[in-house]
């Protein structure tokens, strides 16, 4: 059982986390590698508040994300829709309290997010230059752990904002 | 639980058709995306600016903290004082800026950075002017300190330009020593690579590498960064080079839109 989310609440905390990924992440790179606050709350929704939300927050960020970046445009509304699901999903089968669990639910969910990215775009726009081992070794582990190590900052945050704990079903 | 199996089927079933029609549509996208960027043009600018000013006094707040109980006094004229100081930061910056305006000997439009890209895959910036401030698709992008990239997509009152860091742009280069060229790509990381150097090259790392000027697009001669190593793949009958930017284009506030 899932907990439930006011939508107005949902909405007023994607934007807001929106505008920092577009405005101030830039200034927290280290070694070219920026965290992905967007992929950590499609995640942490989709842990405490099912498939459907995580869904949901993952086609809005997505959408958003589409509109900004001068990404091929339909790419992360689909995949990001896609990992809140599968997190959503595979999250009750895990002891999803658990701390370790969430940071590798995160830093799983954005290296398969970034790998399948990789594929999509190399095969739309023929990018040949760039290696999947380059990719991998040069963006999608540094960005993912920096993500997974910024889960254990917010998640108990976002924990504490949506008074989780005080519920006994997530309990 | 039946129930629950089908809605998930039908998501991931409109998920797929969401792919397909995406991938059908997405040309249509284009000019949609610039307008919703366009419309929000405005809105960003001065989220930018309220955000450059909270990394401007982060130290500042830091330094307040610690001393407001006993020199609330001092607090006030070392904010003042950072205060200044930022602005003569600003006016060395611009005034630097002018200068490289005047200097170069391209017509140039100078805009302000006023986001950056959201995804980690691609590498573009959003910029303060569009096609009414004269900016134009493929224009070069400068900074004081070299080549930046080019404008991918022009709206009216703000632009997006491809960063010379994304794999999607390619750029023909020389080596200012040797005037050996190659084409420039973006690799993940912040830094670029430099293919189809020839094999008898003698490319090394400290080298300077400049625009070759072989299209329409970038003009000759602008300084692009410096090799910091070099090698040859597995199978492929050219060298290559990674080159590191000579700035960090995370950190760029302003650019040159050069009208060539």
């Amino acid at each position: 059982m899932h907990n439930k989310i006011k939508r107005y609440s949902l909405y007023i905390i994607l934007i807001g986390a929106f505008l920092i990924q577009l405005l101030f992440l830039d200034h927290i790179k280290i070694a070219g590698a920026k965290p992905d606050l967007l992929i950590l709350l499609v995640v942490f929704f989709a842990i405490f508040f099912g498939p459907s939300t995580g869904a949901e927050a993952g086609f809005v960020y997505g959408l958003l994300k589409d509109t900004y970046s001068l990404d091929i445009f339909g790419v992360n509304f689909l995949l990001l829709s896609l990992t809140g699901l599968i997190a959503g999903i595979l999250s009750p089968k895990l002891f999803r309290e658990s701390k370790l669990t969430q940071v590798l639910l995160v830093f799983a969910s954005s290296v398969l997010y970034m790998i399948v990215h990789y594929f999509v775009s190399s095969f739309i726009l023929n990018i040949r230059y760039v290696t999947l081992p380059e990719c991998l070794y040069g963006l999608i582990l540094p960005s993912s752990f920096y993500t997974a190590m910024l889960s254990l900052l917010l998640f108990p945050l976002l924990i504490s904002r949506y008074r989780l704990k005080e519920n006994a079903e997530y309990l | 639980m039946r129930n629950k199996k089908k809605r998930i089927i039908l998501k991931i079933l409109a998920a797929i058709f969401a792919v397909i029609l995406t991938v059908l549509i997405s040309s249509a996208f284009w000019s949609v995306r610039i307008n919703i960027t366009d419309t929000s043009g405005p809105i960003l600018k001065n989220l930018h600016s309220f955000f450059g000013l909270l990394v401007k006094i982060n130290p500042f707040a830091a330094l307040e903290k610690e001393n407001k109980l006993l020199h609330d006094r001092v607090d006030l004229l070392a904010r003042m004082s950072e205060e200044t100081l930022a602005i003569n930061d600003d006016n060395a910056r611009l005034r630097n800026l002018l200068d490289f305006r005047k200097m170069i000997p391209y017509t140039s439009i100078p805009a302000q950075v006023i986001g950056r890209d959201p995804s980690n895959w691609s590498n573009s910036l959003i910029i303060d002017k569009g096609s009414s401030s004269g900016i134009k698709t493929n224009m070069a992008v400068i900074s004081t300190r070299g080549l930046v990239g080019r404008i991918v997509e022009a709206g009216k009152l703000s632009s997006k330009a491809l960063l010379i860091t994304d794999p999607n742009l390619k750029v023909g280069v020389l080596i200012r020593r040797n005037r050996q060229g190659g084409i420039l790509t973006g690799r993940p990381g912040g830094r670029c690579k430099i293919i189809y150097i020839s094999l008898d090259s003698d490319v090394r790392p400290g080298d300077k590498v400049m625009t070759a000027g072989f299209g329409s697009v970038f003009p000759k001669g602008i300084l692009i960064g410096e090799i910091e190593k070099v090698g040859k793949e597995d199978g492929r009958l050219y060298k290559y080079a990674i080159l590191k930017p000579s700035q960090d284009l995370s950190m760029l506030e302003e650019v040159l839109c050069i009208i060539r």
